[in-house]
């Protein structure tokens, strides 16, 4: 009898929680529950189902919920990591879901919990690089592993879709981290490299003077006339002498004109 | 919340047990009303063998699940509940 009790308590629990996404009174109920007795939660949490797993720990969380209970978090999180990582991996549905769960490990605030966020970011890029469409939370992520992208670039850049190299070698460029090596990557970069460029000018003021030259260099060889009379267009005056061999005649005229103007004031 | 009652009574832990083992019952027999499953022979062997906890369940059981309750075990479940004075 007491196996049956404890399947009518988890597919009630199950219920519960997708009721939540729409009705208030569980909502509360829930939240009552987390307040006043947490240990109904602690002993069922993982025997929902993951999509309900999830959607608990989220309105918990909407709620502060976290803040209490650490212990068990702590323990759930280290136990549950691995399992979801395997099912983001082999469900790229469910993705959506787990994404927002990675973040929820920010949240507890536990400093000698480790969360390896170079493993949790190579599944955000497997996972990735099954959408068309960039994924919730890459970004959060992707902010997590900055010490670890310039080797990520130049290890496996290349294989990934056309998104995940964007978010990247934008992320590398606004934390003023972009070398002569990713220029050229990114120059070679058809569909990419115009809007990178434009993004390269926004950030120039992390780079040096000198270093910021070198960088554009990179691109002088560019196929892309884009990319080229962009370049001419808004690059600072003093670098112009330099650029003058271009091929394009668009951008080469820019460049004349942008000389003989400055001449004549 | 009629059903469910005023939050401050939730600290009971076994009441709140009662409202999810209710809603796991009506989940399952809601979801298994029209066909012949495990699942209902699960809940037919529960309904007869669990009248204590149906009881205390029963606020929050639904009026399908209740309807059911008593079409399976109306016998038993009258004895139950004339004997407890309910």
């Amino acid at each position: 009898m007491k196996d049956d009790i404890d399947i009518f308590i988890i597919a009630g629990f199950n219920a519960l929680v997708k009721e939540s996404l729409n009705d208030l009174s569980s909502r509360d109920l829930i939240i009552s529950i987390a307040l006043n007795n947490f240990e109904i939660i602690e002993e069922n949490l993982k025997k929902l189902s993951m999509e309900n797993q999830f959607r608990l720990i989220s309105l918990l969380n909407q709620h502060n919920n976290f803040s209490f209970k650490t212990c068990f978090w702590k323990k759930y999180i280290k136990d549950s990591i691995c399992e979801f990582n395997k099912l983001v991996i082999e469900n790229t549905f469910l993705f959506s879901k787990f994404s927002l769960f990675y973040l929820l490990l920010n949240n507890i605030k536990e400093k000698n919990e480790k969360v390896d966020w170079n493993e949790v970011f190579s599944n955000f890029i497997i996972v990735g690089n099954k959408q068309d469409e960039k994924i919730k939370g890459f970004d959060d992520v992707l902010a997590k592993c900055e010490d670890n992208l310039i080797k990520l670039v130049n290890s496996s850049i290349k294989k990934n879709r056309v998104w995940i190299k964007k978010e990247i070698y934008s992320k590398i460029i606004s934390e003023g981290l972009l070398d002569e090596k990713i220029a050229r990557r990114i120059r070679s970069e058809k569909s990419l490299s115009q809007e990178l460029i434009e993004l390269i000018f926004e950030n120039k003021d992390r780079y040096s003077s000198d270093f910021f030259q070198r960088l554009i260099f990179q691109f002088m060889d560019t196929k892309n006339n884009y990319v080229i009379r962009y370049i001419s267009f808004n690059v600072p005056i003093h670098f112009i002498p330099f650029l003058l061999g271009v091929s394009d005649k668009i951008a080469l005229n820019i460049l004349k004109d942008r000389l003989n103007f400055n001449n004549e004031e | 919340m009629s059903k469910i009652g005023d939050l401050k009574e939730l600290n009971d832990k076994e009441k709140v047990l009662n409202i999810i083992i209710a809603k796991g019952i009506n989940s399952i027999v809601e979801a298994t009303l029209y066909q012949e499953s495990k699942d209902q022979l699960m809940i037919e062997s529960f309904f007869s063998n669990s009248l204590d906890v149906l009881i205390k369940c029963w606020p929050y059981l639904n009026k399908n699940v209740k309807f059911r309750v008593f079409e399976i075990h109306s016998d038993k479940f009258f004895k139950y509940m004339s004997i407890n004075n309910l």
